[in-house]
Protein backbone atom coordinates (compact mmCIF):
# COMPACT_ATOMS: atom_id res chain seq x y z
CA UNK A 1 0.00 0.00 0.00
CA UNK A 2 2.27 2.63 -1.35
CA UNK A 3 4.39 4.48 1.54
CA UNK A 4 2.64 3.51 4.46
CA UNK A 5 4.46 0.89 6.38
CA UNK A 6 2.95 -0.93 9.71
CA UNK A 7 4.44 0.46 12.93
CA UNK A 8 3.83 -2.07 15.80
CA UNK A 9 4.60 1.03 18.61
CA UNK A 10 4.20 4.28 18.92
CA UNK A 11 6.63 7.22 17.82
CA UNK A 12 6.08 9.54 20.61
CA UNK A 13 5.83 7.30 23.74
CA UNK A 14 6.47 3.26 22.55
CA UNK A 15 2.79 2.20 23.56
CA UNK A 16 0.77 -0.12 21.32
CA UNK A 17 -0.17 2.10 18.14
CA UNK A 18 -3.77 2.51 17.63
CA UNK A 19 -3.42 4.40 14.38
CA UNK A 20 -1.17 5.78 11.36
CA UNK A 21 -0.65 9.57 10.45
CA UNK A 22 0.26 10.12 6.69
CA UNK A 23 2.00 13.50 6.66
CA UNK A 24 3.11 15.24 3.05
CA UNK A 25 5.66 18.14 3.75
CA UNK A 26 7.04 19.70 0.78
CA UNK A 27 6.52 16.92 -1.39
CA UNK A 28 7.93 14.14 1.33
CA UNK A 29 5.77 11.59 2.98
CA UNK A 30 6.94 10.73 6.35
CA UNK A 31 4.68 7.88 8.17
CA UNK A 32 3.96 8.11 12.25
CA UNK A 33 2.34 4.98 14.45
CA UNK A 34 0.72 6.80 17.47
CA UNK A 35 -1.06 5.51 20.52
CA UNK A 36 -4.31 6.94 20.93
CA UNK A 37 -3.09 9.14 24.24
CA UNK A 38 0.09 10.16 23.27
CA UNK A 39 0.69 14.00 23.36
CA UNK A 40 2.61 13.76 20.47
CA UNK A 41 -0.62 13.20 18.41
CA UNK A 42 -1.98 16.66 19.47
CA UNK A 43 1.26 18.57 18.05
CA UNK A 44 0.74 16.33 14.83
CA UNK A 45 -2.98 17.40 14.64
CA UNK A 46 -2.07 20.90 14.64
CA UNK A 47 0.27 20.56 11.43
CA UNK A 48 -1.30 20.17 8.30
CA UNK A 49 -2.20 16.19 8.15
CA UNK A 50 -3.73 14.60 5.16
CA UNK A 51 -5.63 11.17 6.38
CA UNK A 52 -5.81 9.50 9.63
CA UNK A 53 -5.49 5.65 8.38
CA UNK A 54 -5.66 2.17 9.84
CA UNK A 55 -2.37 1.40 11.10
CA UNK A 56 -2.66 -2.83 9.71
CA UNK A 57 -4.12 -1.77 6.17
CA UNK A 58 -4.00 1.99 5.58
CA UNK A 59 -7.86 2.21 5.14
CA UNK A 60 -8.28 6.01 5.56
CA UNK A 61 -11.21 7.70 7.17
CA UNK A 62 -12.87 9.56 4.40
CA UNK A 63 -12.47 5.49 2.38
CA UNK A 64 -14.55 4.22 4.93
CA UNK A 65 -17.25 7.15 4.91
CA UNK A 66 -17.27 7.18 1.42
CA UNK A 67 -17.25 3.43 0.34
CA UNK A 68 -18.93 1.88 3.54
CA UNK A 69 -16.55 -1.32 3.51
CA UNK A 70 -13.34 -1.64 5.44
CA UNK A 71 -10.28 -2.83 5.02
CA UNK A 72 -9.21 -5.23 7.57
CA UNK A 73 -10.46 -6.40 10.94
CA UNK A 74 -8.58 -4.21 12.72
CA UNK A 75 -10.24 -1.29 10.90
CA UNK A 76 -13.20 -1.80 13.28
CA UNK A 77 -10.89 -0.85 16.71
CA UNK A 78 -9.89 2.18 14.62
CA UNK A 79 -13.14 3.84 13.42
CA UNK A 80 -14.86 2.19 16.03
CA UNK A 81 -16.92 5.33 16.67
CA UNK A 82 -16.89 6.29 12.98
CA UNK A 83 -18.68 3.01 12.46
CA UNK A 84 -21.22 3.24 15.21
CA UNK A 85 -22.16 6.71 14.00
CA UNK A 86 -22.29 5.50 10.27
CA UNK A 87 -25.18 2.47 11.07
CA UNK A 88 -26.74 5.24 13.13
CA UNK A 89 -27.26 7.02 10.92
CA UNK A 90 -28.08 4.67 7.98
CA UNK A 91 -30.03 2.78 10.21
CA UNK A 92 -32.42 5.55 10.74
CA UNK A 93 -34.94 5.18 14.13
CA UNK A 94 -34.92 1.94 13.78
CA UNK A 95 -31.56 1.52 15.42
CA UNK A 96 -31.01 -0.70 18.38
CA UNK A 97 -28.16 -1.47 20.09
CA UNK A 98 -27.09 -4.48 19.55
CA UNK A 99 -26.22 -5.32 23.29
CA UNK A 100 -29.61 -5.06 23.87
CA UNK A 101 -30.53 -7.87 21.17
CA UNK A 102 -27.70 -10.33 22.08
CA UNK A 103 -29.82 -10.05 25.52
CA UNK A 104 -32.97 -11.26 23.86
CA UNK A 105 -30.16 -13.77 21.85
CA UNK A 106 -29.47 -14.96 24.78
CA UNK A 107 -32.65 -15.44 25.73
CA UNK A 108 -33.92 -17.56 22.67
CA UNK A 109 -30.88 -19.66 22.48
CA UNK A 110 -31.98 -20.44 26.25
CA UNK A 111 -35.34 -21.22 25.08
CA UNK A 112 -33.87 -23.33 22.26
CA UNK A 113 -31.65 -25.10 24.56
CA UNK A 114 -34.59 -26.93 26.30
CA UNK A 115 -36.02 -27.26 23.59
CA UNK A 116 -33.41 -29.43 22.18
CA UNK A 117 -32.99 -31.00 25.52
CA UNK A 118 -36.88 -32.05 25.90
CA UNK A 119 -36.67 -33.78 22.45
CA UNK A 120 -33.25 -35.46 23.03
CA UNK A 121 -31.56 -33.87 20.37
CA UNK A 122 -28.43 -33.51 22.67
CA UNK A 123 -25.97 -32.93 20.15
CA UNK A 124 -28.01 -29.70 18.59
CA UNK A 125 -28.00 -29.26 22.54
CA UNK A 126 -24.80 -29.08 22.95
CA UNK A 127 -24.07 -26.50 19.86
CA UNK A 128 -26.31 -24.72 21.12
CA UNK A 129 -24.95 -24.77 24.85
CA UNK A 130 -21.21 -23.86 23.24
CA UNK A 131 -22.75 -20.72 21.23
CA UNK A 132 -24.28 -19.53 24.42
CA UNK A 133 -21.43 -19.69 26.34
CA UNK A 134 -19.46 -17.71 23.70
CA UNK A 135 -21.78 -14.99 23.48
CA UNK A 136 -22.07 -14.81 27.95
CA UNK A 137 -18.29 -14.69 28.02
CA UNK A 138 -17.78 -12.37 25.18
CA UNK A 139 -20.40 -10.04 27.11
CA UNK A 140 -18.30 -10.61 30.23
CA UNK A 141 -15.25 -9.17 29.04
CA UNK A 142 -16.75 -6.23 27.76
CA UNK B 1 -36.51 -15.75 -0.15
CA UNK B 2 -32.58 -15.80 -0.55
CA UNK B 3 -30.45 -15.79 2.30
CA UNK B 4 -27.07 -14.67 2.54
CA UNK B 5 -24.85 -15.38 5.46
CA UNK B 6 -21.51 -13.73 5.65
CA UNK B 7 -18.82 -14.85 7.79
CA UNK B 8 -14.75 -13.73 7.63
CA UNK B 9 -12.10 -16.72 9.51
CA UNK B 10 -11.02 -14.49 12.63
CA UNK B 11 -7.62 -13.35 12.57
CA UNK B 12 -7.56 -13.96 9.08
CA UNK B 13 -7.25 -10.68 6.78
CA UNK B 14 -9.95 -9.90 4.28
CA UNK B 15 -9.34 -11.12 0.79
CA UNK B 16 -6.41 -13.56 2.21
CA UNK B 17 -5.77 -16.52 0.07
CA UNK B 18 -5.08 -18.72 3.62
CA UNK B 19 -8.85 -18.60 4.45
CA UNK B 20 -9.42 -20.00 0.76
CA UNK B 21 -7.17 -22.75 1.47
CA UNK B 22 -9.00 -23.20 5.38
CA UNK B 23 -12.10 -23.71 3.91
CA UNK B 24 -11.01 -25.63 0.70
CA UNK B 25 -9.48 -28.24 3.06
CA UNK B 26 -12.62 -28.24 5.95
CA UNK B 27 -15.86 -28.26 3.56
CA UNK B 28 -15.54 -31.96 1.82
CA UNK B 29 -15.37 -33.20 5.56
CA UNK B 30 -18.17 -30.72 6.81
CA UNK B 31 -19.86 -31.60 3.73
CA UNK B 32 -18.91 -35.70 2.73
CA UNK B 33 -21.68 -35.43 -0.34
CA UNK B 34 -21.10 -31.53 -1.50
CA UNK B 35 -18.55 -31.11 -4.60
CA UNK B 36 -16.46 -28.48 -5.74
CA UNK B 37 -18.27 -26.96 -8.92
CA UNK B 38 -15.10 -26.65 -10.78
CA UNK B 39 -15.80 -28.44 -14.03
CA UNK B 40 -18.62 -25.82 -14.78
CA UNK B 41 -18.88 -23.29 -17.96
CA UNK B 42 -18.29 -20.19 -17.02
CA UNK B 43 -22.15 -18.80 -18.10
CA UNK B 44 -23.88 -22.39 -16.10
CA UNK B 45 -21.82 -20.66 -13.30
CA UNK B 46 -23.17 -17.11 -13.96
CA UNK B 47 -26.70 -18.90 -13.74
CA UNK B 48 -26.09 -20.68 -10.17
CA UNK B 49 -24.97 -17.27 -8.65
CA UNK B 50 -27.56 -15.33 -10.57
CA UNK B 51 -30.20 -17.49 -9.52
CA UNK B 52 -29.01 -16.71 -5.77
CA UNK B 53 -28.57 -12.97 -6.43
CA UNK B 54 -24.76 -12.93 -5.76
CA UNK B 55 -23.17 -10.04 -8.36
CA UNK B 56 -19.79 -10.13 -6.36
CA UNK B 57 -16.54 -11.57 -7.71
CA UNK B 58 -16.13 -15.19 -6.13
CA UNK B 59 -13.02 -17.71 -6.31
CA UNK B 60 -15.05 -20.85 -5.96
CA UNK B 61 -18.19 -22.55 -5.62
CA UNK B 62 -18.98 -25.54 -3.20
CA UNK B 63 -22.76 -26.91 -3.31
CA UNK B 64 -24.10 -29.55 -0.91
CA UNK B 65 -27.36 -31.45 -3.18
CA UNK B 66 -28.10 -32.97 0.94
CA UNK B 67 -28.94 -29.43 2.34
CA UNK B 68 -28.97 -27.39 -0.45
CA UNK B 69 -26.42 -24.76 0.45
CA UNK B 70 -24.40 -23.20 -2.05
CA UNK B 71 -20.77 -22.14 0.11
CA UNK B 72 -18.84 -19.50 -1.64
CA UNK B 73 -15.59 -18.57 -1.33
CA UNK B 74 -15.27 -14.91 -1.82
CA UNK B 75 -12.85 -12.73 -2.87
CA UNK B 76 -12.93 -10.03 -0.52
CA UNK B 77 -15.20 -11.87 2.30
CA UNK B 78 -13.71 -15.25 2.90
CA UNK B 79 -17.08 -16.94 3.16
CA UNK B 80 -21.10 -16.53 1.79
CA UNK B 81 -23.43 -19.42 2.68
CA UNK B 82 -26.27 -18.71 0.57
CA UNK B 83 -29.56 -20.83 0.74
CA UNK B 84 -33.19 -20.51 -0.61
CA UNK B 85 -35.19 -22.26 2.06
CA UNK B 86 -36.40 -21.77 5.39
CA UNK B 87 -34.34 -20.13 7.82
CA UNK B 88 -35.28 -22.90 10.59
CA UNK B 89 -33.49 -25.58 8.48
CA UNK B 90 -30.60 -23.92 7.90
CA UNK B 91 -29.81 -23.01 11.25
CA UNK B 92 -28.60 -26.23 13.01
CA UNK B 93 -26.38 -26.14 10.24
CA UNK B 94 -25.22 -22.75 11.16
CA UNK B 95 -24.77 -24.01 14.70
CA UNK B 96 -22.36 -26.41 13.25
CA UNK B 97 -20.69 -24.28 11.01
CA UNK B 98 -20.31 -22.03 14.14
CA UNK B 99 -18.88 -24.94 16.40
CA UNK B 100 -15.78 -25.84 13.39
CA UNK B 101 -14.76 -22.53 12.99
CA UNK B 102 -14.44 -19.29 14.70
CA UNK B 103 -15.70 -16.75 13.20
CA UNK B 104 -14.43 -12.49 13.31
CA UNK B 105 -16.99 -11.62 15.93
CA UNK B 106 -17.10 -8.38 17.83
CA UNK B 107 -19.30 -7.93 21.01
CA UNK B 108 -20.02 -4.34 19.91
CA UNK B 109 -20.73 -4.91 16.50
CA UNK B 110 -21.61 -8.97 15.70
CA UNK B 111 -20.02 -10.78 13.13
CA UNK B 112 -17.30 -8.12 11.31
CA UNK B 113 -17.46 -8.24 7.35
CA UNK B 114 -16.08 -5.98 4.48
CA UNK B 115 -19.11 -3.98 4.01
CA UNK B 116 -20.83 -2.18 6.77
CA UNK B 117 -24.25 -3.02 5.53
CA UNK B 118 -23.73 -6.89 6.36
CA UNK B 119 -22.12 -6.52 9.72
CA UNK B 120 -24.48 -7.67 12.45
CA UNK B 121 -26.07 -10.61 12.21
CA UNK B 122 -23.87 -10.77 8.89
CA UNK B 123 -26.79 -11.62 6.91
CA UNK B 124 -28.05 -10.26 3.65
CA UNK B 125 -31.64 -11.63 2.59
CA UNK B 126 -33.09 -11.02 -1.02
CA UNK B 127 -36.57 -11.41 -3.04
CA UNK B 128 -37.32 -10.23 -6.64
CA UNK B 129 -40.68 -8.90 -7.37
CA UNK B 130 -42.24 -6.97 -10.12
CA UNK B 131 -43.77 -4.44 -8.02
CA UNK B 132 -42.07 -1.03 -6.82
CA UNK B 133 -43.67 -0.59 -3.92
CA UNK B 134 -44.23 2.94 -2.10
CA UNK B 135 -44.17 2.20 1.20
CA UNK B 136 -40.66 0.77 1.65
CA UNK B 137 -39.14 0.51 5.73
CA UNK B 138 -36.28 2.30 6.84
CA UNK B 139 -34.77 -1.00 6.51
CA UNK B 140 -34.97 -2.19 3.16
CA UNK B 141 -33.83 -0.98 -0.47
CA UNK B 142 -35.50 -1.79 -3.60
CA UNK B 143 -33.05 -2.36 -6.80
CA UNK B 144 -34.02 -2.22 -10.13
CA UNK B 145 -33.45 -5.78 -11.39
CA UNK B 146 -34.20 -7.46 -14.84
CA UNK B 147 -37.58 -6.47 -14.95
CA UNK B 148 -38.16 -5.71 -11.59
CA UNK B 149 -36.98 -5.03 -8.15
CA UNK B 150 -34.65 -6.31 -5.77
CA UNK B 151 -35.57 -6.40 -2.13
CA UNK B 152 -32.99 -6.31 0.44
CA UNK B 153 -31.67 -5.55 3.43
CA UNK B 154 -29.51 -2.09 4.09
CA UNK B 155 -28.09 -2.94 7.68
CA UNK B 156 -28.31 -6.00 9.20
CA UNK B 157 -26.51 -4.44 12.57
CA UNK B 158 -29.28 -4.58 15.68
CA UNK B 159 -31.08 -6.90 14.78
CA UNK B 160 -31.84 -10.76 15.61
CA UNK B 161 -31.36 -13.21 12.72
CA UNK B 162 -35.33 -14.44 13.40
CA UNK B 163 -36.75 -11.20 13.95
CA UNK B 164 -34.82 -9.91 10.50
CA UNK B 165 -36.27 -12.51 8.31
CA UNK B 166 -39.43 -12.53 9.88
CA UNK B 167 -39.64 -8.43 8.31
CA UNK B 168 -38.52 -9.55 5.41
CA UNK B 169 -40.75 -12.19 4.76
CA UNK B 170 -43.80 -9.99 6.13
CA UNK B 171 -42.66 -6.92 3.60
CA UNK B 172 -42.83 -9.70 0.60
CA UNK B 173 -46.48 -11.10 1.78
CA UNK B 174 -47.10 -7.44 2.16
CA UNK B 175 -46.05 -6.45 -1.27
CA UNK B 176 -48.14 -9.62 -2.71
CA UNK B 177 -51.41 -8.51 -0.75
CA UNK B 178 -50.65 -5.04 -2.51
CA UNK B 179 -50.74 -6.47 -5.93
CA UNK B 180 -53.56 -8.73 -5.26
CA UNK B 181 -55.15 -5.71 -4.49
CA UNK B 182 -54.81 -4.03 -7.12
CA UNK B 183 -55.91 -6.72 -8.98
CA UNK B 184 -59.12 -7.25 -7.79
CA UNK B 185 -59.84 -3.59 -7.74
CA UNK B 186 -58.98 -3.45 -11.75
CA UNK B 187 -60.96 -6.55 -12.16
CA UNK B 188 -63.72 -5.00 -10.40
CA UNK B 189 -63.71 -1.55 -12.24
CA UNK B 190 -63.86 -3.45 -15.02
CA UNK B 191 -67.20 -5.65 -14.20
CA UNK B 192 -68.72 -2.19 -13.49
CA UNK B 193 -67.78 -0.95 -16.95
CA UNK B 194 -68.69 -4.02 -18.85
CA UNK B 195 -72.34 -3.55 -16.69
CA UNK B 196 -73.06 -0.33 -17.65
CA UNK B 197 -72.36 -0.81 -21.63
Amino acid sequence: MGSFKKHSSCKGCNEPVSFSYKQIEKGKTSCYGLCSRCPLKQNLLDQKIETVSCSSCSKSLEDLQTSGTVGCLDCYTTFKETCHTLFKALNLSEFSPLEQNTKIDIQELQSSLQEAIAKELFEEAALIRDRLKKITTTLGGT
Amino acid sequence: MILHFIRNLDKIPFGSSEAAQILKKMLPQIFPEGKWLENLEEVEERKLTKAFFFEEHYKKLFFDPQSGLLLVLGSFDHLHILYDGPYNQIKPLLFHLHSIFSFAYDSNFGFLTTKLSTTGTGLKGKFFHELNYPKLPAFVEAIPYEGGYLYQNRLSIGYLESTFIENLRNLREMIQKHVDEIKSAGSLLAQKIYDRQ
